[in-house]
This record gives structure tokens, sequence and C-alpha cells, in this order.
């Protein structure tokens, strides 16, 4: 069609789950329907994409040295939760309860794909609990066998520490019918059982 | 996404869009499924999979072990190459591994033996590669990369020299001894190393305690 149109359908391409027709579909409708809309979009991606870096305590995602919770004097210095992603921050901050800080992996350990703990800041985390006045620390990490490896990894460097370490619960979800979990989830849920 | 199979060795897959059985269960490493795979080139898209047995759980340094020996498989097998022999060690192991009665550091060595073996790498224990006179308990030996042993005059390398009582051990699968054990662990390193090239594995900077240093 224009070099222009098929440079702008391919470079949507690199976005998760959009192939060349739902590409297509965003350009035409971008130059037709919305073309404020699209350079308001242009300008913003480029801005945020330059201005936002890592929290040089936690790892967030922040345009400023760090993060508006690092910054947030009402924030809980003894429990810091550790998250493999930034979307995981999202997820606890929304459904309320926690009001300790994080610490954002960026990741999880996975050898075969060679990443290790210098990827995801590890070092850095020991540094925050060793100089603040850490008392827990709450391993949230996905459970999947990266998860409970990254787990294990950081859990065996905090030991010397003479802190609390502790994993989040794994269990049946609310509102799941046990006939429809599968076997592991089961399992853990019973391993986890819990007095009433 | 690799694949270790009782048929056709490692392949790779893409699993995008793959359909699980009806229970959602995630593809997790050392799972066993019954997999179906579509393509004609190298690289095949997995069409769909189930459990074919209840799955394991890995803990604590076994899992990390666990990971060791996937990286290794990975590194090492190539593919479409069948290692009945292999997966069936590898399956013994895993289990073995999901057990929480701690580590046997006796079935890593005997693992990576076999997949030594079954990469034609295989290691003699018991003779002298060179000559093929029989190994002496006394008498010290020095690895070959040949694989296996020629005689030493004296321990010049204590990473490569070892005394025959200990070969003959590890050839008879006795790891009862620490020194046994630690000699297991050297030669497997120096039979592995060539095979690796210089890419270091990634799992083995995992293994923090000294102690347990057991891979
Ligand atoms: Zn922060």
């Amino acid at each position: 069609m224009s070099p222009l149109i098929d440079q702008l359908i391919e470079a949507l391409r690199i976005l998760p789950g959009v192939g060349p027709r739902s590409a297509q579909r965003m350009v035409l409708h971008l130059l037709e329907k919305n073309p404020e809309g699209g350079l308001n979009l242009a300008n913003c991606l480029k801005a945020t994409i330059e201005g936002v870096d890592h929290c040089k305590k936690c790892r967030n995602l922040t345009e400023n040295d760090l993060c508006s919770i690092c910054e947030n004097p009402a924030r809980n210095d003894t429990e810091i939760c550790v998250v493999e992603n930034p979307a995981d921050v999202i997820a606890i901050e929304q459904a309320g309860g926690f009001r300790g800080r994080y610490f954002v992996l960026m990741g999880h350990l996975s050898p075969i794909d060679g990443i290790g703990p210098d990827d995801l800041g590890i070092e850095v985390l020991v540094e925050n609990v060793k100089s603040g006045p850490v008392e827990e620390v709450i391993l949230a990490v996905n459970l999947t066998v990266e998860g409970e490896a990254t787990a294990h990894y950081i859990s065996e460097l905090l030991r010397p520490l003479n802190i609390i370490i502790s994993r989040l619960a794994h269990g049946i979800p609310v509102g799941g019918e046990l006939e429809y979990i599968d076997g592991s989830t089961i399992a853990h849920a019973l391993e986890g059982r819990k007095k009433i | 996404m690799d694949f270790f199979t009782l048929k056709y060795g490692r392949l790779s897959a893409v699993a995008r869009g793959a359909r699980g059985q009806k229970k959602k269960v995630a593809l997790q490493p050392f799972t066993p499924f019954v997999i179906s795979l579509t393509g004609s080139g190298e690289l095949k898209t997995l069409k769909n999979y189930e459990i074919y047995e209840n799955p394991v759980c890995l803990l604590g340094d076994n899992l990390l072990i666990g990971l060791y020996v996937n990286e290794l498989l990975v590194r090492l097998l190539g593919r479409f190459d069948p290692m009945v022999r292999l997966f069936d060690s590898y399956k013994t192991l895993v289990i073995r591994l999901s057990n929480k009665q701690g580590f046997s550091e006796q079935l890593l060595r005997c693992f990576e033996i076999d997949l030594l073996t079954d990469l034609g790498y295989g290691i003699v224990f018991d003779h002298e590669v060179s000559t093929g006179a029989a190994i002496l308990e006394q008498k010290l030996y020095k690895y070959s990369l040949e694989g296996g042993f020629v005689p030493a005059p004296d321990v010049t390398d204590s990473n490569t020299v070892f005394q025959g009582k200990y070969l003959l051990a590890i050839g008879q699968g006795d790891f009862s001894l620490t020194s046994t054990r630690m000699a297991a662990k050297k030669i497997v390193r120096s039979a592995l190393k060539p095979l690796l090239g210089d890419k270091p594995l990634h799992s083995r900077k995992l293994f923090i305690k000294p102690a347990s240093g057991n891979q």
C-alpha cells in the first residue's frame, strides 16, 4: 500500500498477540478515525520508554530515582514482598491489605534460558535487607518450577540474616470447585491446610 | 520449549495455543506428558498434551539439581537422537529427587556417568585405557580424555590424579566413601568440560552452600 504504512504495521506486530491482520486494522483505524489519538500515542510511547527506568531500591518501574511506594513514608519498612513482575505489585496493591515494601525481580531464575541471580538484582535485595529494619521477607513468586527455584535460592541467601522468610499460601482459588482443580493444586492445598 | 521424549530423544516444539486436558495443567518441567506434535521441520508444533503420571514436586536443593540435570540435557543431547536407556535413568532420577529424604550424591553421579556413556563418552573404571591392564587398588592413575585412566607417577594434580581403589569403587557403584564421591565429582567434571565448551552451566551458580556443594 505505502511503505510508511507497511512499516507501521510491521512495528505494531512486536506487541504480544498482534498478528498482521489486527496490526493492519489498528493502523487504518488510527489513520482514518483518530489521527490525533495516534500522535498522542506516539508521544506517550516515546516519553515513557525514554523516561521510565528501574527504581534504585526495589527495581520496579518508575521515572524517578525511587518509585512512589519506596518514597511513601507511611509504608511499613519491616516487611518486603518479593515478586517476579511489576504486574504482581499492581495485583497485590489492588487486593489491598499489604502495607510493606516490595522488591521486583523482573523475572525468575531459569538456568536453561541463562537467567541467573545477577539478572534479577538479588544482590540489591540482600543489601536492602541487611541495611534496613527488615523483619520479614515474603516470597510472593509464582507457583512454577522456576518460581520455586528462585524462592529457594533467595531464602538460602537470607537465612543467615535471622529474619522471617515466608511464602504465599497456595491452594484452591476462591469460587473454585474441587472437581475441576488439578491434582497438584489439591496436593498443595492439602499440605498447606489450616486448623479452624 | 524443549521436550525429552522416549521415542525421539530431545526435540523442540512451539507450545503456543496447545490444548491441554480439561483440568488446567501447566507445561512444567519434570512432568511426564503424552504429547502429540505436528510439523515436518526441525521445530515442531505442540498440538495437545496430557499428563501421563502425577506430576512430581522437586523442592529445595533437589530442585536445583533437577534444573542442573535439565540444563545438561539441553546442552548435550542432539535433537531427534533417541536415548531410551537415558530416558529411563532420567525418570528414575527425577522420582528419587522428588522424595524428600534428602539428596543422594551417588544418584546424580550415576546419572552423569550414564549420560556420558550414552553420548559415546563412557569412562572405563576397571582397566587402563592405554594398555588394558587392570586398575590396581594401590596405584595412582590420571584421568585421560580418551575416556579412562593411565598410570600416574605421583599426585601432580589432585583434580585429575586418583588412587585406584576409588576408581574401582566408582565402577562398582559403591559411593560410600567421601573420597570416592570427591573423585567421582572431579572425574565427571573433567569429562563434561570438553563437551560443554566455553559456555558455563548457569545452574552451577545457584549452589550457594559450599558444604553441600553436591554437583
Ligand atoms: Zn521502589
